[in-house]
């Protein structure tokens, strides 16, 4: 289901992934990616999106990342980072729908089955009030919201997000992390996604990534993992 | 859905409007010409007069229709620019890429003065030159953006390469005879009427098929606006799509530059205008958007440059940035707060 070989990332001077990573468990999961600042998080990240280039055998759901097209492979995995940089001011409803650019022609005209999809997850996610506002207006937690709507109207079996809790108040971090759990189980998606906010994602994550202070990079349950990651953060029960 | 439906409606309304600009700016002349020619000439019958049957023909028509194809052409080039360097202050004249055109053409007038007549193909040639030179600063600029995470840096390099590249032509101008010194001065100060019939639908053939390709690329546009992860999402090719944005850009602005001289801020101003008034960021209506009002602002700078001031006819950059300069500021003032998502 998502396999990453040889894939070369350095993290200073280490070798980040020195062997295959295999998941091949049901897809319907949420990974939760935890390592310090600069560990090569985002960049393992991006490097299975294949927005960054790398050498490595990188496959998923079927598809390889180096022998599909490009637009394959958009369409197999999505990475949303954490910030998006917009220019000028673009309503909310038109910036949600750009997540079905993928499916359009040339023109970039949007079709009935675009509309209609976007529109499934704007009533999922209670999006109806911010549709006509400017989404350069809005709070960093509806912002978050509006990113997560995305991530699922682009319809890929694999979601990665980066830092999907960050700069949000403690309760619109549990609001999202609780709805990614929940929507990965109810929608048959893949989702991994990097936090800094440990203890938030406690008591929900069961399947967990781990790059550790030797730029070491661990897969497995969180529960057999805890105390390594505990210690590693230098958090003290 | 969405706003589709009012944003067709405001293309109409601007198709609408370029043919009444026409009449108005066919009717403005410092020459006075009987109303009846005047009427005769635009609904293209004979002129009895064969003094006026030329100033509204030849002159007046062909500098009209001038006029239309030249500011469409440059406020899509403008707003691919502004697209693909994800800067709404990129555009022609800001850039550096119409002096890098100005430059070809300096070139070429110093290195093979046997080129420059007023003929078909001496036009051509120029156009050859602008287009060289505006397309290799846009690959420079290209090249720089990676290097530079501020959208004003690029902006002031852009600057930077026009004061760079006016040393260049300063130095080979002073090199030149007079005549050639005046040809290039007079053609740096714009104007919509150095071309005839023939001139006007070769920009026509060039700049529609371009503006058609560029339709095309609407979706890459769409996407580019934003970051590249987007792009990347969208399975768009960001290296190819890039490079055929670059050089349809720099085609539309050398083909303008070439023959009507380096036109400042339409197509800086009109994606602007284009956006506010059609509310959207999405291309397939930006383009046609920018291209219709672009039509209407070209039409009106040019009656404008034809009213006398003092006795003296207006030269058609003083009109355009006149107008536009004061806009950008606006402009500048009223994004300054909500820059960065």
């Amino acid at each position: 289901m998502l396999e990453l070989r040889d894939i070369e990332i350095k993290a200073g001077n280490t070798q980040l992934l020195n062997k295959p990573v295999t998941l091949n468990e049901e897809s319907r999961q949420t990974i939760v990616f935890f390592g310090r600042n600069g560990a090569g998080k985002t960049t393992l990240l991006k490097t299975i999106a294949g927005h960054i280039q790398n050498k490595g055998e990188i496959s998923a759901f079927g598809k390889n990342l180096g022998s599909s097209p490009i637009n394959a492979w958009a369409k197999t995995c999505t990475y949303i980072g954490s910030r998006e940089y917009i220019g000028q001011s673009i309503s909310t409803h038109e910036f949600l729908l750009t997540a079905r650019l993928g499916f359009t022609s040339g023109l970039g005209l949007y079709k009935a089955t675009d509309h209609d999809i976007t529109n499934t997850w704007i009533e999922k996610l209670k999006l109806q009030p911010l549709l006509k506002k400017d989404y350069l207006h809005l709070s960093d937690g509806e912002k978050q919201l509006v990113a997560i709507a995305r991530a699922f109207i682009y319809e890929s079996p694999l979601i990665l997000l980066d830092e999907p809790t960050a700069s949000l108040d403690i309760p619109n971090k549990k609001i999202i992390t609780e709805l990614l759990h929940t929507l990965s189980q109810s929608e048959n998606k893949l989702i991994i996604y990097t936090t800094h906010d440990y203890h938030t994602s406690l008591n929900l994550c069961k399947q967990v990534w781990f790059i550790n202070n030797r730029s070491e990079f661990t897969t497995g349950n969180f529960s057999s993992l805890k105390n390594v990651i505990e210690t590693d953060f230098g958090i003290h029960a | 859905m969405l706003n589709e439906r009012s944003i067709k409606i405001k293309l109409i309304a601007m198709l609408v409007m370029v043919p009444v600009f026409y009449v108005i700016c066919i009717f403005v002349g410092s020459v006075g010409i009987p109303s009846s020619d005047v009427i005769k000439a635009l609904t293209f019958q004979a002129v009895a007069d064969e003094a006026n049957s030329f100033i509204l023909y030849d002159l007046r028509i062909a500098e009209a229709l001038t006029a239309i194809l030249a500011s469409a052409a440059l406020a899509v080039s403008g707003i691919i620019m502004q697209s693909y360097f994800r800067n709404p202050l990129a555009g022609p004249s800001v850039m550096g890429v119409s002096s890098g055109a100005s430059f070809g053409i300096a070139l070429l007038l110093v290195c093979f003065p046997q080129f420059i007549h007023s003929d078909t193909n001496s036009k051509l040639m120029l156009v050859m030159f602008a287009a060289i030179g505006a397309i290799a600063i846009l690959l420079l600029l290209s090249l720089i953006q990676f290097r530079v995470r501020n959208i004003e840096t690029l902006l002031i390099i852009g600057l930077l390469i026009t004061y760079f590249l006016g040393a260049f032509e300063t130095l080979l101008l002073s090199n030149t005879d007079a005549q050639n010194v005046k040809t290039f001065v007079t053609w740096g100060f714009g104007s919509f009427s150095k071309t005839g019939f023939g001139d006007v639908s070769i920009i026509a053939l060039v700049a529609g098929a371009l503006i058609f390709i560029s339709l095309f690329f609407s979706k890459a546009l769409d996407a580019f606006q934003f970051s590249d992860q987007t792009v990347a999402n969208t399975g768009i090719n960001k290296v190819l799509s890039g490079r055929i944005m670059i050089i349809l850009s720099g085609l539309l602005c050398a083909l303008v530059t070439g023959y009507c001289g380096p036109i400042a801020f339409i197509g800086l101003c009109v994606p602007h205008i284009t956006r506010m008034f059609l509310n959207t960021t999405r291309h397939f209506y930006l383009i046609i958007g920018s291209l219709l009002i672009a039509a209407n602002i070209g039409l009106i700078c040019l009656t404008i440059s034809r009213l006398t001031f003092l006795g003296q006819n207006i030269p058609l950059n003083g009109v355009t940035s006149f107008l536009g300069a004061p806009f950008i500021i606006f402009i500048l003032l009223r994004t300054k707060r909500n820059k960065i998502a």
